[in-house]
């Protein structure tokens, strides 16, 4: 009798011929992800069976592999011979919560001698036996039991079956490079796009010293975060403070910010097209703030020829939080370090930029000879998960 | 490195450091265990009590209770010496292990006293309150952590004991003791708090003293050590090196207390001599151990940074609270949004030179002027 984690995918099934890519993407993402266990990963159809590990590694496990895109749920399971009296012995092992409960037979091997209908029956005897304050119940039942008989020989039997966080698996849609602020927004957007199976990179402006060192460690503590689910993935560290200056000094201050998403879009595209990235992704959300309205969007959008992906773009800041929450970043993304985009904010900053008035403005200074020096100067950390 | 942020944390001292090692080595023993090891380190937890006791000039039959630091020393006195609907009076001046501590006091009535323009508890609205409440219980810091304002603690006690001879008054004297004298006879209070890592000791030890007849009750339950009001093994190499430090500081106590205040002079002589724009948050004669100032135009945080890249160490209010964007004593006193965004902590130990003094106030000059000019 042996314990092991069953997985399954659920969208890669609507692949045609393709499958066998995303299939393989799938297998190395959990290889990776249990890689600091001694399991093993087999692959049959749509099942991935993880095993050979050490039981007290098995919470590890799980929580990692619920955090592979591309599987919807696993199971834990006990896996036995495909005989009558295997089974049953395997059934007493489970402990049943009070309550109702069904037992559900699958007979994929057709040679198995007892019909399913009939083995549910005698394994829930057995569960009723072992387990007083139980009862069986086919319909809105709290547990259900299930009994997988496999042509390949072997028997899983597993009582719960865990949600994972589903997608596509990470590196199946290509590069996209993700604008990392330090805030709650941009690493929801990147998960998203990366739950969408792109690998990601990211990239972080800051602006020492009127941004702090622990400023940085917080975007380098929500990428961690990130990696667990996207894998390990590299964070471009850009200098930002010198721009800043500049347009601080140079320009009207109301298209501060305006400005300042402009240069960090083409020194992104820059990194992006060095790197083989096919997209931009950004946290921006419709109206939350002065430079996410639809002018400033057209405004930034308009340095780029790449596409810009923004996951967030209709959602409330509530349900940005969820996923924020949900996701383990919201505790972090909280801290109080000003990130780059808030020293030198101004008190009004111009909410509808007109294309014309910001090109006027950014006339003002040297854009190329700033993007120039910022992409000299990046800092490359590598993101483990 | 120059490190003028000796109000968050100090550098141990070698007299400390040799202290916790030798006690760690020598009297590793644990002071409640029968055997002669045991009644070794008892006889040294004993030493080490008494040594911090004279050093307050406390009565020989008055009690010193050790614990992991003033945190919990001044937990200890707000739960521990209030009863359930106590009337409680504490600044909005105090450290957050008093302020958040009071309010967490689910069935006592506490009111916090406001502070004047120069950080101390405003006496005006201390006595109308005194006046107007029957408080069973007052905590009211000796000297302030972030301006060192200090306030009139015999006068305090005084108004409150003449209204009511039985409320219990205790001090968080952390940025006072060793630096300034704290002695509990003369200042008439019940109770104090004390930290070893603020006067160059170790960190993780502190200690509540207690007025021979205050009836403390214990927060922390278990094997019955410190008389039943502080559970837990003793750290006696931490409780040693605190004493020793302690006692170093008493026996030094002038002569440190006129080189840190030449420190404070000399920044603020070199400012005034350049003209340079700069607001003090406190008084001049507050403790010389700390100096906070406002610099209008200039975020604090953002200097803290241009500062450390010449490797000064400062402070921006408390360490222990900079993290959130307000800051409570600042507005208290009166400044402005502006005024406390522009906020620095300098605080200066034993080790700071004038020399050090001299170059960081150069420097401050230096880079307040390329911020003001952006």
């Amino acid at each position: 009798m042996e314990r092991l984690i069953i997985l399954r995918y659920s969208e890669i099934h609507l692949k045609g011929a393709n499958r066998g890519f995303f299939e393989r993407a799938l297998y190395d993402n959990t290889v990776r992800a249990i890689n600091s266990t001694k399991a093993t990963v087999d692959k049959g159809g749509a099942r991935y069976i993880v095993k050979d590990y050490n039981v007290v590694d098995e919470k590890k496990l799980i929580s990692k592999l619920t955090k592979v895109f591309g599987f919807n749920w696993l199971s834990v399971a006990l896996c036995v011979d495909n005989s009558v009296d295997s089974i049953l012995d395997a059934v007493k092992e489970f402990k049943i919560p009070n309550g109702t409960f069904r037992v559900t037979t699958r007979r994929a091997d057709k040679d198995f001698p007892i019909h399913s209908n009939e083995l549910s029956a005698r394994i829930g005897e057995i569960v009723l036996k072992n387990n007083p304050n139980t009862k069986v119940k086919l319909e809105n039942f709290d547990k259900e039991l299930t009994v997988d008989i496999r042509e390949n020989g072997k028997t899983y039997l597993y009582l719960n079956s865990i949600k994972c966080v589903g997608g596509m698996p990470t590196g199946s849609a290509g590069k996209a490079i993700c604008l990392l602020s330090g805030g709650i927004d941009s690493p929801v957007a990147a998960y998203k796009i990366a739950k969408r199976g792109a690998k990601i990179y990211g990239i972080h402006f800051h602006s020492y010293p009127y941004t702090s060192e622990r400023a940085k460690q917080k975007v380098i503590d929500l990428a961690k975060v990130l990696a667990q689910y996207c894998g390990d993935f590299k964070l471009y560290f850009v200098s930002f403070t010198k721009v800043q200056e500049e347009i601080h000094k140079k320009c009207n201050s109301k298209f501060m910010i305006t400005i300042m998403r402009r240069i960090m879009m083409r020194i992104t595209e820059k990194l992006a097209y060095k790197l083989k990235c096919k997209a931009i992704v950004t946290g921006e959300s419709l109206g939350q703030v002065a430079s996410q309205t639809m002018e400033g969007i057209i405004s930034s959008n308009s340095v780029v020829s790449l596409p810009v992906y923004r996951p967030l773009i209709g959602d409330d800041k509530n349900d940005i939080i969820d996923v924020a929450k949900e996701i383990g970043t919201f505790d972090i993304s909280i801290l109080p370090y000003e990130d780059c985009c808030t020293v030198f904010l101004p008190r009004n900053p111009i909410i509808k930029p007109r294309l014309e008035s910001v090109l006027i403005e950014e006339s003002k200074i040297n854009v190329d000879e700033l993007v120039k020096e910022c992409l000299q100067n990046i800092e490359i950390i590598q993101i483990k998960a | 490195m120059i490190y003028f942020d000796n109000a968050s944390t100090t550098k141990i001292s070698n007299l400390g450091l040799e202290s916790y090692i030798k006690a760690s080595k020598e009297s590793y023993f644990n002071c409640s265990s029968l055997h002669k090891g045991g009644l070794q380190s008892n006889r040294e937890l004993n030493k080490a009590r008494n040594i911090i006791l004279e050093s307050i000039n406390a009565q020989f039959n008055d009690n010193l209770i050790f614990c992991s630091g003033a945190t919990e020393a001044n937990n200890m006195a707000l739960f521990g010496l209030t009863k359930n609907k106590s009337r409680v009076l504490t600044s909005v001046g105090e450290h957050p292990s008093i302020y958040n501590t009071a309010k967490a006091l689910k069935n006592s009535i506490v009111d916090f006293v406001p502070l004047n323009s120069q950080g101390q508890v405003d006496i005006d609205k201390y006595c109308q309150m005194i006046n107007d409440n029957d408080y069973d219980f007052i905590s009211i810091m000796y000297v302030n952590n972030e301006t060192g304002a200090i306030n009139d603690i015999p006068r305090l006690v005084e108004i409150a004991k003449s209204k009511n001879a039985k409320t219990i008054f205790h001090s968080d004297c952390v940025q006072a003791f060793g630096k300034i004298n704290v002695l509990v006879d003369n200042m008439g209070v019940d109770a104090i708090s004390l930290s070893a890592h603020k006067i160059n000791g170790p960190k993780g030890i502190g200690a509540l003293y207690l007025k021979n007849g205050i009836h403390l009750n214990p927060i922390v339950y278990g094997g019955g050590q410190e008389n039943g009001l502080r559970s837990g093994t003793e750290n006696l190499p931490a409780i040693v090196a605190f004493a020793n430090v302690a006692q170093d500081k008493i026996s030094n106590l002038k002569q440190n207390y006129n080189n840190v205040l030449e420190i404070k002079n000399t920044i603020l002589k070199i400012f005034d001599d350049k003209n340079f724009d700069y607001k003090i948050n406190g008084y001049k004669d507050g403790s010389p151990y700390i100096l906070s100032i406002s610099l209008v135009g200039v975020k604090g945080e953002v200097l803290l940074h241009l500062l450390e890249m010449d490797d000064i160490l400062i402070g921006t209010g408390s360490a222990c609270s900079s993290k959130s964007s307000d800051n409570r004593i600042l507005s208290s006193m009166g400044n402005s949004k502006e005024e406390v965004a522009g906020n620095i902590r300098l605080s200066f130990g034993v080790d700071n030179t004038k020399e050090e003094a001299e170059y960081v106030a150069n420097k401050i000059i230096e880079h307040c002027s390329y911020l003001r000019s952006l």
